[in-house]
């Protein structure tokens, strides 16, 4: 049975007329005609024009991009497709666990729909009743007080009322946000968060600023706020430590393993007047958890300076120099840098670079004996301590602090730089080097001849009792091993006997420490007996649990485990570090006022 | 008279040029003022590139409505449009603050404004070259008839093949072998990238290779084959040269829509989404 449109096949379709097909735009004037020629055919057909194709490809484009965004908006991935671009890293690990809801976070429209953001956007966010500034101090509130907050430098509006003129002036720049419609600047002074911390730019410092906005705010006080305004050291106020916290850890790890709540409060608490917040001090933030472990750690005293055992064959052997060294600090390289003197050391350059190239766990036992660089890093450290000890000597509590300043690259307060040199001076440091370096001034001068002959001057006149040199020593001397007579014996000895002077400023120190004393002198007794060569060393300690003056000398032996040769020649030998105790320094500081 | 419109051509590039320089300095002033006063420059600077594409859409619209003189002519917008056109550049790149974009959508916004406008740039590079090397062709023609004229071309090759067989295949078995797949397919892409004349130049020495095989009426009919070849050459060079005339417009006007789209949803969003105190 043949198919009805097959019957109905001839027709208009080999007529010699146009083509045409009702609603179509296109009208063939191509004539399907067997007996035409192909001439014919050709020269009819006529095809759509480009302006029709690219008219129709642009409206496909379009539609397919509205589309397109369209269903992109409306699926569960519109907040990644649509975010500008990624948040710094505080906030992104603040809101990773919060999926498709971490947008309404900071922005009041992400919690609504598209009509809400149409809404939010037409009637200057009066529709969703929150802004921005209100959704960040939801979280920042514990650290900056909500009544300024919004104030230039969360700070009241009182203490910069004078410094804003200018910028409140700026009728421009009200006129220009208002009629975009986003202010940072609100009739009262206040001031967007966004204004000044730009989110969306990747992992970047969100409170710096560039010193034009800075002084869009402070352009009537400084002419150029890059060049005329002075450091920010102090402002709001001096950091008292540089202990970096880490939130992180303390709230996930050690605060629940105490089953202690993290509370931001507890460390971030008003000043006195309400205006900023300021860190609580130790003993509320901190002293719960650590004091009793800084105690312990403390309960030695900390190590002020130190001379480390010198392998004087391998320096000789190197053709190095280091002067004279006390015998009972001879043998194998050993001993360690206290971290006080290592940060002394620091401030020269050259050193600096030395200590910065060592590991920071540098040990002397590190030093290899065969190896002539190493043997020179040695020796260069020696003459750094040689002169550090004659800088002490001679400047006493100023060199410290200059020391300390030139590390840290600022200067410290009087009330900063006290509580680290109380009792120390320049007395103290000449009895030690009197007795393990005699011969250091000249030495020193020697070797740094142009840059500490002045002090050397100073301190050879000062020093009344003669006790670092004696004239005629030759300033240049081939490294040796030091004869045991150039050892004086302990200038403390007879004040530790003695144990203290009753007038004494400090009769306290000595009398607690009188029996810890005899039970060292006890044991310094017993060791020489058995070790006649052996010299009882000082410690330079300061007890950082009570604040007070450590009393005793000890003898400090080490032993290197991962070195057993090396520690038993030690022991052979009978030396060991020598430590100068803050307490000899301070009673010998009496007994020479005295 | 060639001369003074050379001149005159010289004078209005120079004064839309400073023009131009002149309105980057000043928005470069504007933005940084802006920046400095801890405003938001993104949102004047936005505001300004929608604006500018809008207008530069709309010389598409301005050319569809040739019967409005008030408008100005056609050869004026051409040049506000080439200018605006580039002062966009600067105006996105302050836009973007120099950097680049890191969200999804703000990628692809900003790839669409730079296809758009780098196809501009493409479109007037081409208007002003490819016409001389059209100009040094012998004839001119029309681009929407080269298709019937490459058919046409076809058939003459057959037609004069055909009547030279009757003698000897050679023709007609060259034909069937090397011309036939090159007068009724299109070149390919490669040939629209780089035209060059050196099939025509292979199937010419091809030609002339037959005539050892041929008899004199024949070689005459070779001849003519040969001066075939080389039309449709010509047609085949015409078409990819007039095609970079036209094929730019698609990427250009095709994407220009959807970018005030997607820049429109963009200015809503950051609208939407600003901070500020409100």
């Amino acid at each position: 049975m043949k198919d009805a449109s097959e019957d109905n096949y001839q027709l208009q379709d080999l007529s010699k007329g146009p083509y045409a097909r009702p609603n179509d735009r296109f009208t063939e004037e191509f004539i399907v005609d067997p007996d035409s020629t192909s001439e014919q055919q050709s020269a009819k057909f006529r095809r759509p024009s480009l302006r029709t194709k690219r008219g129709a490809l642009t409206m496909a484009l379009t539609a397919f991009t509205i589309g397109a965004l369209m269903i992109v908006i409306s699926s569960p991935y519109s907040k990644e497709f649509l975010a500008p671009g990624p948040l710094t890293s505080p906030h992104a690990r603040l809101l990773a666990g919060q999926g498709a809801d971490r947008c309404a976070a900071c922005h009041g429209a992400a919690g609504s729909s598209v009509g809400g953001w149409i809404a939010d956007t037409f009637t200057a966010g009066h529709a969703t009743g929150v802004s921005q500034s209100d959704l960040c101090m939801e979280c920042h509130k514990e650290t900056i007080p909500e009544n300024f907050a919004l104030h230039p430098h969360n700070v009241a509006p009182e203490a910069l009322a004078e410094k804003t003129s200018k910028f409140k002036q700026a009728s421009f720049s009200k006129t220009i946000s208002n009629t975009l419609n986003v202010s940072p600047v609100s009739h009262s002074g206040e001031i967007a968060c966004s204004a000044c911390h730009r989110e969306h730019k990747g992992n970047q410092d969100l409170t710096a600023l560039t010193n034009a906005q800075c002084q869009s705010c402070h352009k009537e006080n400084y002419h150029s706020f890059e060049t005329d305004h002075p450091e920010f050291v102090n402002w709001p106020q001096a950091s008292r430590q540089k202990i970096a916290f880490d939130h992180t850890t303390h709230v996930q790890k050690h605060y629940p393993s105490k089953q202690t709540e993290f509370n931001c409060s507890q460390c971030h608490i008003d000043d006195d007047h309400q205006n900023t917040k300021v860190l609580a001090p130790f003993e509320l933030s901190c002293a719960k958890c650590h004091e009793q472990s800084i105690v312990d750690s403390g309960i030695d005293g900390i190590a002020i300076f130190s001379l480390p055992m010198l392998d004087m064959r391998a320096i000789n052997a190197a053709e190095l120099d280091v002067g004279t060294w006390p015998a009972s600090a001879t043998g194998d390289f050993d001993g360690e840098i206290p971290p006080v003197m290592r940060m002394l050391l620091m401030a020269d350059s050259e050193t600096a670079e030395l200590l910065a190239r060592l590991p920071a766990e540098f040990n002397f036992s590190d030093i290899d004996a065969d190896d002539s660089q190493s043997v020179r890093d040695a020796v260069q450290l020696v003459w750094a301590t040689k002169k550090l000890l004659q800088d002490l000597a001679t400047n006493g509590q100023t060199e410290v602090k200059n020391r300390l300043e030139n590390v840290l690259g600022r200067e410290l307060a009087h009330e900063n730089i006290e509580p680290l040199v109380a009792g120390l001076n320049e007395k103290a440091f000449l009895a030690a080097a009197n007795r393990w370096l005699p011969k250091l001034n000249a030495e020193v001068s020697g070797k740094f001849a142009a840059t500490t002959f002045s002090k050397a001057t100073q301190l050879e006149s000062s020093s009344t009792n003669n006790l670092l040199i004696t004239k005629g020593t030759s300033l240049a001397r081939p490294a040796s091993l030091p004869k045991d007579e150039l050892l004086r014996e302990n200038p403390l000895t007879e004040l530790m006997a003695n144990g203290g002077n009753a007038n004494s400023k400090e009769p306290r120190i000595a009398n607690e420490s009188s029996r810890q004393t005899r039970a060292h002198n006890r044991m310094d007794q017993a060791i020489a007996s058995q070790l006649p060569h052996l010299r009882r060393p000082i410690n330079l300690v300061k007890n950082c649990r009570s604040q007070r003056l450590w009393s005793e000398p000890r003898t400090k032996f080490r032993s290197s485990a991962k070195n057993p040769r090396r520690a038993a020649s030690t022991r052979q030998a009978g030396t060991g570090m020598i430590n100068l105790y803050k307490s000899d320094i301070a009673q010998l500081s009496t007994k020479t006022n005295s | 008279m060639n001369q003074s419109s050379q001149v005159s051509f010289s004078k209005r590039r120079r004064r839309n040029t400073i023009l131009t320089i002149a309105f980057v300095l000043v928005l470069a002033c504007l933005v940084a003022w802006q920046n400095s006063a801890l405003l938001h420059s993104s949102f004047a600077t936005g505001y300004l590139l929608m604006a500018c594409v809008v207008f530069l859409a709309a010389f598409n619209l301005r050319k569809k409505l040739p019967f409005l003189p008030a408008l100005g002519s056609a050869a004026t917008w051409m040049q506000i449009h080439i200018y605006v056109g580039f002062s966009t550049f600067a105006i996105f790149a302050f836009h973007i603050a120099w950097r680049i974009p890191d969200g999804m959508f703000e990628i692809t916004l900003a790839a669409l404004y730079m296809t758009v406008a780098l196809s501009g740039v493409y479109g007037l590079y081409v208007t002003r070259v490819m016409p001389k090397r059209i100009s040094a062709l012998s004839e001119e023609i029309i681009f929407e008839r080269i298709g019937g004229f490459r058919r046409e071309l076809a058939r003459q090759a057959k037609r004069v093949v055909v009547e030279a067989c009757e003698q000897s295949p050679v023709l007609a078995n060259f034909y069937t072998n090397r011309l036939a797949v090159y007068f009724e397919r299109s070149r390919g892409l490669a040939y629209l990238v780089y035209p060059s004349g050196r099939q025509r130049r292979q199937l010419v020495a091809e030609i002339e290779d037959l005539d050892r095989y041929l008899a004199e009426d024949q070689r005459l009919a070779s001849r003519k084959l040969a001066a075939i070849v080389r039309k449709k050459d010509d047609l085949d060079y015409h078409h990819a040269i007039q095609g970079r005339l036209k094929v730019w417009l698609f990427v250009h006007i095709g994407l220009t829509y959807s970018l005030l789209v997607a820049a429109s949803l963009h200015g809503f969003l950051a609208h939407a989404f600003a901070g500020g105190l409100r």
